[in-house]
């Protein structure tokens, strides 16, 4: 009894572990998954436009802000895919996201990439803590935010 | 001569025979794509750039949907008076304006006249940019004569009566068309009058952001109030942009306005619609952060719509 009950535990530490890392678990309705990626959506965009931008605009807040800020986005890295699984599209539980993303899947897996390549070089510029360099890097990450809106996003 | 001196002699004869054959045929290669009569721009490439990028040439006259070559022409422009189809404004000298004269473009920006001398229709900003500074014109004709020519026919108008009947222009003309100097502005900032030129002039943001009389004129009473539905663009609705806190800026910071006109998003991550988003890709973007400014300054003085 002792031994099956711990297998449970091992076995529900490991699916825990591996939905944190994908953001998502297979079991999940499609209303979990839209909330999910709309939860993920809320902590990017606080941390691009509340900590990083009136840092980047006027010098607000503290750096370290910024540094925790540009980790927290680079932490979604290799999660976006599992956000956006077919049967989540416009009209599913309050989801934004237009039907053309499962259609376009090479624009897609660019946006992505390009999403993920700037949000590390953002990491990157935050810990130099050179303001040119976060600068640069915080207008590749905004470009990324509003290439994959702009194309996705229901208005 | 040594063997080694005649080597030499040969190879410098045939590296200036290259030469001269190079020259020859970047000349060659430069008089035949000037078409006959054309005359080198006196205006500074460079500066017209900025001029290029400040006035939203880009947008208008590239197809994105094609997608064409820049500025070859060719975009739909859905209006509620019809579909208009941008012009091509490569240097070609069959399809685009590379057989213009400066006298010809200038009455084109400026007088929304045709080299013949019929009018333009009013989808070009013309009411706006016949304000623009005699360096400005010139400028602007030099950068557009220094991009790469493109073949590329022009596509009639898709027009509804009597919106198309080019006939009735000079009427709209007189209603509508004026070309007085912008008024002095004795006691503003210097920033302020470049951010009026800047708006009323180049960016001619009147042209979405106010909205229009059923004959299409800009109905000043109503400037900057912003289009509910039915706009120009595309029939989408334009936002104000008056001080309005409702239904224009308002109670947008100098931050939130300067983010949007560098970044295209607004302060708060949104995407901005219609046509919004290309004027900041193509235009305010790549401004200098002191012509943003000026824009602001500007705005804010534009008295909130009731």
């Amino acid at each position: 009894m002792r031994r099956t009950l711990l297998f449970t535990g091992i076995l529900a530490a490991a699916l825990a572990g591996s939905a944190a890392i994908t953001g998502v678990s297979l079991a999940q309705s499609p209303a979990d998954v839209v909330a999910a990626r709309q939860q993920a959506m809320k902590d990017k965009s606080a941390a691009v436009f509340r900590t990083m931008r009136p840092f980047v605009q006027n010098g607000a807040g503290s750096l370290a802000a910024v540094q925790a800020a540009a980790e927290t986005l680079a932490s979604h890295n290799g999660k976006y895919q599992a956000l956006w699984p077919r049967g989540t599209e416009l009209g599913v539980a309050g989801s934004k996201t237009r039907p053309e993303l499962w259609q376009q899947t090479d624009r897609l897996n660019q946006l992505i990439a390009d999403m993920e390549r700037n949000a590390s070089a953002m990491a990157v510029a935050a810990r130099s803590g050179d303001a040119g360099q976060i600068r640069t890097a915080f207008g590749g990450v905004v470009g990324s935010c509003n290439a994959c809106h702009d194309a996705y996003q229901s208005r | 001569m040594t063997p080694t001196r005649a080597a030499d002699a040969t190879s410098a004869r045939g590296t200036l025979g290259r030469a001269v054959g190079a020259v020859l045929g970047f000349a060659v290669a430069v008089l035949s794509a000037v078409p006959a009569g054309a005359q080198a721009p006196a205006g500074d490439p460079a500066r017209g750039e900025a001029v290029f990028n400040a006035a939203g040439c880009y947008g208008c006259h590239t197809d994105p949907v094609g997608p064409g070559a820049p500025l070859s022409g060719g975009r739909a422009l859905k209006t509620p008076f019809g579909t208009f189809h941008s012009p091509n404004i490569t240097p070609d000298g069959e399809t685009g304006i590379g057989r213009w004269t400066e006298a010809q473009f200038a009455a084109a920006v400026r007088q929304g006249r045709m080299p013949t001398g019929e009018s333009y229709f009013p989808a070009f900003p013309f009411v706006a940019y016949a304000r623009m500074t005699d360096a400005d014109v010139r400028d602007l004709f030099a950068y557009l004569r220094a991009q790469p020519p493109v073949r590329k026919a022009n596509k009639p108008h898709d027009l509804s009566p009597p919106f198309g009947w080019r006939f009735l222009l000079p009427v709209w003309r007189t209603l509508y068309f004026d070309d007085d100097s912008l008024p002095p502005a004795p006691g503003r900032p210097e920033s302020w009058v470049r951010g009026r030129y800047l708006v009323e002039v180049l960016g001619h943001c009147a042209e979405c952001h106010t909205p229009r009389t059923w004959l299409g004129g800009i109905d000043r009473s109503r400037a900057y109030q912003g289009v509910g539905g039915g706009g120009v663009h595309d029939g989408g609705a334009v936002p104000g942009i008056t001080q309005n806190p409702r239904t224009g800026i308002g109670n947008w910071s100098d931050d939130d306005i300067l983010f949007l006109l560098e970044y295209g998003m607004t302060a708060s991550g949104g995407t901005l619609g219609g046509g919004m988003g290309e004027v900041v890709r193509h235009g305010t973007a790549k401004m200098s952060d002191a012509d943003r400014r000026a824009i602001v300054a500007y705005l804010r003085s534009l008295p909130a719509a009731p």
